[in-house]
């Protein structure tokens, strides 16, 4: 049992300090690398004034320094904050005032966009550049701080900070997409990501010759996977050199002559590997475990997989960032027949439960809402107890004894056999490419336009990636926004799978009988 | 810097239907699109399936590479080179 994440690290460098931790191409850190080099880290950023509880953002590419780094953070006993590095520098901007980084790990080359994005309004105290390895006299600046180049951490002693660290202290925040224009912070504790990767590790028997890959970028939670279980067992993470990153045939060559035996991807990604990478006409005998999650997978892609690699275990993950990994489903043998893939049961020590819209729990096999209570549900967003108080609440388990518990918003239900099956949203969240999407961000940022008067973005049903994003929009009395001027908009704070491929104008939308928007009518105007 | 008509027509293409920014006049042809995270994996496939319908041409699974994607110039390089075949 561990009790807080950078122990992984620390165990695995004692117990075998020149193993691979991480490997990127020809760049290799060992376990004691990692260890010593996030001790130095932390300790620096304790010298510009990091502090237990605070906040620090990364934004920067998949590298040794980006791992470092958020041990390193985690040591301190701050929460480290991922943002999406190809993301616009103003949803950076958003996302640091929003929980006000004590400080920020990126590239000097990105100092200028960032000056830019920041202004004068910066919240953080320091910034770490991790591609200047000298100190240098021309360290650029954002929002008037200068950087701290990479090369003098190395001059920070060495050892862990002495940082007392509680299990409930934040150990990271993700930001998910708002339904109301803002990307909200999941906060999650060291405790929360342990209960799933203590799970993850033993069910899967990762071991120390494993090499595992990492596709998900840090600031979704499919990484905790490969970050932390990898960590755990003392196996190597390789993440996918972000010059590979959009190339299936780069990815499939990369994980088949690295021979590497655990992959955890969305199945939008695994269908791509089928679709273009070549993964049929590559040697995949090494492969041993195959885990997927974020999206609903397609028995088509499944078989195919599963045909490809027959020793391999595959797993159906399933559970929101908000819990991490909560209900899972081993798949044996290649389903016959195109029924969607359940759920399964419970795990990561999590209960799951299917209630209806007054708490109480439906009839055997009846549909209802799943709950989850347990060591992985999230602290609550970051600066919203409002938001945080709709979905985590007292849930009356028998007469007397309640406990918190998180509404995840997905219906469910639970088959004869016990497992549960995904039946869709109650809101209008949905998923493309395997990233969770708010319409109703995309909607208020179209509305923010000056052409715009209103905005309806739907999610049409695509087989390859979940749901495309299309548009209808009504402009105002003299507007004269086009489709790529909105594009523009959009694309100036959102992250690119985030803009609606396509745009349809109209004078108005059409309305049901009560007035709301009918996005079943629209749905046909727009595909 | 000389720009090819090749060039020309995935320069635009790019800025109007990938990376939705006509502003966005700074983008060279030797501009790494993937290290400034320009293109991600459905703007490549949008790319290639563009320049196959545009230039008459297939680009094999196995080319759509970093080294045949990373600038406007190496797209059109291999565009290029692909007609000529």
């Amino acid at each position: 049992m561990f009790r807080l994440l950078p122990d992984l690290v620390a165990d695995s460098a004692r117990r075998h300090a020149a193993r691979d931790a991480v490997v990127i191409e020809s760049h290799r850190l060992s376990y004691g690398e990692l260890d010593a080099m996030s001790d130095r880290f932390a300790r620096s950023l304790i010298t510009h004034g990091v502090r237990r509880g605070d906040r620090v953002a990364l934004w920067i590419p998949k590298s040794p320094e980006a791992i470092v780094a958020l041990y390193g953070i985690m040591k301190a006993g701050a929460a480290y904050v991922p943002v999406d590095p190809n993301a616009p520098p103003a949803r950076l901007a958003a996302i640091s005032r929003d929980c006000e980084v004590a400080g920020l790990i990126t590239l000097a080359r990105r100092a200028a966009e960032l000056d830019e994005a920041f202004g004068s309004r910066a919240p953080m105290r320091a910034l770490w550049f991790a591609d200047l390895t000298a100190p240098d006299s021309a360290t650029p600046r954002v929002a008037g701080l200068p950087g701290v180049p990479w090369g003098a951490v190395g001059t920070e002693s060495g050892g862990p900070p002495g940082v007392r660290v509680l299990e409930d202290d934040l150990a990271y925040l993700l930001y998910t997409s708002g339904s109301t224009g803002e990307p909200k912070g999941v906060m999650l504790s060291h405790r929360n990501a342990l209960a799933f990767v203590e799970w993850a590790t033993t069910t899967f028997a990762l071991a120390p010759e494993d090499r595992l890959a990492n596709h998900a970028p840090f600031h979704f939670d499919l990484s905790t996977f490969d970050l932390f279980a990898a960590a755990a067992a003392g196996a190597a993470l390789y993440p996918v050199p972000p010059r590979a990153a959009p190339f299936p045939a780069a990815i499939a060559r990369l994980w088949c002559e690295a021979r590497l035996t655990v992959w955890y991807a969305t199945p939008s990604t695994l269908g791509l590997l089928l679709a273009h990478g070549g993964l049929a006409e590559l040697d995949l005998s090494a492969l041993r475990v195959l885990l997927f999650a974020g999206e609903v997978m397609p028995v088509r892609v499944l078989r195919r997989l599963m045909a490809l690699a027959p020793r391999a275990r595959f797993a159906n993950l399933y559970g929101p960032t908000e819990t991490n990994v909560c209900t899972w489903y081993e798949v044996t043998a290649p389903p016959v027949d195109d029924a969607a893939l359940p759920i399964g049961t419970a795990c990561s020590g999590d209960e799951v439960f299917i209630l209806d819209d007054a708490q109480q729990p439906v009839p055997d096999g009846g549909v209802g809402e799943l709950w989850v209570r347990g060591g992985t549900v999230m602290h609550g967003y970051w600066g919203r107890p409002e938001l945080t108080a709709l979905v985590v609440q007292a849930l009356e388990l028998s007469p007397g004894l309640t406990d918190r518990a998180y509404r995840t918003g997905d219906m469910a239900r639970r088959r004869p056999d016990g497992n549960l099956e995904f039946l869709g949203r109650r809101d209008h969240q949905v998923k493309t490419r395997g990233y969770r999407v708010e319409l109703g961000e995309i909607e208020s940022t179209l509305r923010r336009h000056p052409d715009v008067e209103e905005a309806v973005v739907l999610a049409i049903p695509d087989e390859e990636i979940s749901h495309r994003l299309r548009a209808v929009v009504v402009l105002k009395p003299g507007g004269t926004a086009d489709m790529a001027a909105l594009q523009a908009h959009c694309a100036r704070t959102l992250p690119r799978y985030m803009v609606p491929e396509a745009i349809a104008f109209r004078s108005q939308l059409p309305r049901t009988s009560s007035g709301k928007v009918d996005r079943r009518a629209l749905a046909g105007l727009a595909g | 810097m000389t720009e090819t008509a090749t060039e020309a027509v995935i320069r635009a293409f790019l800025l109007e239907e990938v990376l939705y920014d006509r502003q966005l006049q700074e983008l060279s042809l030797t501009e790494n699109l993937i290290e400034r995270g320009l293109l991600d994996s459905l703007g490549i496939l949008k790319t290639v399936t563009f320049c196959e319908e545009q230039f008459g041409i297939t680009i094999p699974d196995d080319q759509v590479l970093p080294d045949n994607m990373e600038s406007v110039r190496a797209i059109a390089r291999m565009v290029d080179a692909r007609r000529g075949a």
